[in-house]
């Protein structure tokens, strides 16, 4: 009796969070409720590399969920099959749209790699017949589907077109938790110029963020020979201004397109560091590259953009040119 | 006249590639800060339900490396392209991933077997034999996990996981089963894979 009461003692002081966190100790003592990712498995050898994954991270469902949404229900394949049949099938959409138009510009994605990690049926699903999904639609593998639906509010679950934005949208969520960049597209070009112009040649460079990467003179004469990597967004209007600022010396170059190159810039960077707030002030920052470059995209395609139309509206005034 | 159009891209960089990332919780600028859902996600990695909560689905997206990306894109290469075919007609004949589980698989096709083969193999190069410096995402190779290292079709492990590439079916993104999660099917009864034995020749 003793006990019992301090057990229920015990009970009461316990935080919300703290059952919770019981609930899953005693999850992963089953095995097919317990979470496992890519590496995840090695855990224990990689250590802090793969701590971001762990199962506390993503377990923020409410309680509603999590006591009907089971395990991956590997003991059931027969019905796994069938509804995996119309997963696959909506993972296959929502990733050809993702990749199409990302989250930061709707622009299409580059070297981006999605997993799926686990597919999770709930109870009811999962405790259905293959006779019982086949009524409800969910049978693509059967040979018809009938109107006949028991199960109202599971048929739209498996309809394919919820699916399939629910799909695009995790993955652009998914995406926006991860650290972001841009990508953009590189010219390759060979430039002639003359030993006298060289130094007006680099500065032309350098402005629009051009690599010299390789650098030869042609024998017996005072001619050089640039070959350089020059982004595609900073190209427009490169040869007349290369031809007046060597003196018509720099040949004009033809542009090719090269490669793909991260900018490896966080679009979204802020001043955090003390070092850096007192560097830079907290609000007035300017837009580093990358997001100049965001949100220019975004303006053109009518996409939201954060931007300050009235920055200080008490000092508006009719400005005169003639003070 | 309009500003002229620059196609730019999206990508990731991976978190623990130690990129040159000036800080750890980067919080977001309005239009992407009300995102649904943002908060319950960490790290690249999503679990959604489904409105009548009958289904979750967890999805983790990661970096492709650099030269496997560069690879994949068929502008520049044609091995994506090659891969994107395979994939296709595979999609019909494999139950599981809607990838060639063996070569056998494979339909006729204009890609022959050995330069297909050829193709993947250097194509796996780029995540197997890299510097110290490149992070390679455990989901694509992971020589620690049990038995891969050593394995003769190890090249051909991440084969028989890609469901498909993307934009419009080929291009340098990819969408991957989990090895947990194919761990999980293979070893229920109905998904009886073919086994990799082509593979195993090389």
């Amino acid at each position: 009796m003793r006990l019992y009461s301090l057990f229920l003692l015990l009970l009461l002081l316990l935080r919300y969070e703290d059952m919770m966190l019981l609930f899953y100790m005693c999850c992963s003592l089953w095995p097919p409720v317990c979470l496992r990712y890519c590496g995840q498995e090695d855990a224990s050898k990689s250590g802090a590399d793969t701590a971001h994954l762990s199962v506390s991270d993503i377990s923020h469902e409410d309680a509603d969920t999590r006591t009907l949404l089971s395990a991956s229900l590997t003991d059931r394949p027969e019905v796994f099959l069938r509804v995996w049949t119309r997963v696959k099938a909506a993972l296959l959409a929502g990733f050809q749209m993702v990749t199409a138009s990302g989250p930061l510009m709707a622009e299409s994605l580059h070297g981006v790699g999605f997993a799926v990690e686990k597919v999770e049926l709930s109870r009811h699903l999962s405790g259905m017949t293959v006779d019982e999904l086949r009524a409800m639609g969910a049978d693509p593998l059967g040979d018809s589907t009938d109107a006949a639906t028991p199960h109202e509010s599971y048929v739209s679950a498996l309809s394919m077109g919820q699916l399939i934005s629910d799909v695009k949208d995790a993955m652009k969520v998914s995406m926006l938790s991860a650290k972001l960049r841009i990508v953009e597209p590189l010219y390759k070009c060979s430039i002639q110029c003359d030993q006298m112009q060289l130094g007006n040649l680099y500065p032309v460079l350098s402005r629009r963020r051009g690599e010299v990467i390789e650098e030869d003179v042609i024998e017996g004469t005072t001619l050089f020979i640039l070959t350089v990597i020059l982004p595609v967004a900073d190209s427009f209007g490169f040869s007349q201004e290369l031809l007046k600022k060597t003196s018509g010396s720099g040949t004009a170059p033809q542009l090719f397109f090269s490669h793909w190159r991260r900018i490896d810039l966080d679009p979204f960077w802020k001043p955090t560091t003390a070092e850096e707030l007192e560097d830079l002030g907290k609000s007035i920052v300017e837009p580093n590259l990358p997001r100049v470059f965001i949100d220019n995209v975004r303006k053109r395609k009518g996409l939201v953009v954060e931007e300050k139309i009235v920055v200080s509206a008490e000092k508006q005034r009719n400005l005169k040119t003639n003070k | 006249v309009s500003e002229p159009l620059v196609p730019f891209r999206e990508t990731i960089v991976s978190t623990n590639a130690g990129a040159a990332s000036q800080c750890t919780e980067t919080s977001l600028p309005p239009p992407w800060k009300d995102t649904d859902g943002l908060k319950r996600a960490r790290g690249g990695l999503f679990r959604f339900v489904t409105g009548s909560r009958s289904l979750a689905v967890t999805i983790r997206c990661f970096a492709l490396p650099v030269d496997m990306a560069a690879a994949l894109d068929n502008d520049t290469s044609s091995e994506g392209k090659t891969l994107a075919t395979a994939l296709e007609r595979c999609d019909a004949s494999a139950v599981w991933s809607g990838a060639c589980q063996s070569f056998d698989d494979m339909p006729a096709s204009d890609v022959s077997v050995d330069s297909f083969r050829f193709m993947w193999n250097k194509l796996m190069s780029t995540l197997i034999s890299v510097d110290d410096d490149v992070y390679v995402d455990p989901c694509l190779y992971d020589p620690s996990r049990t038995g891969v290292a050593e394995s003769p079709d190890r090249n051909f492990e991440l084969l028989g996981r890609i469901v498909c590439l993307g934009p419009h079916g080929a291009g340098p993104n990819m969408l991957v089963m989990s090895p947990s999660i194919a761990l999980d099917i293979t070893n229920a009864s109905v998904f009886t894979l073919p086994a990799a034995a082509a593979a195993a020749e090389v």
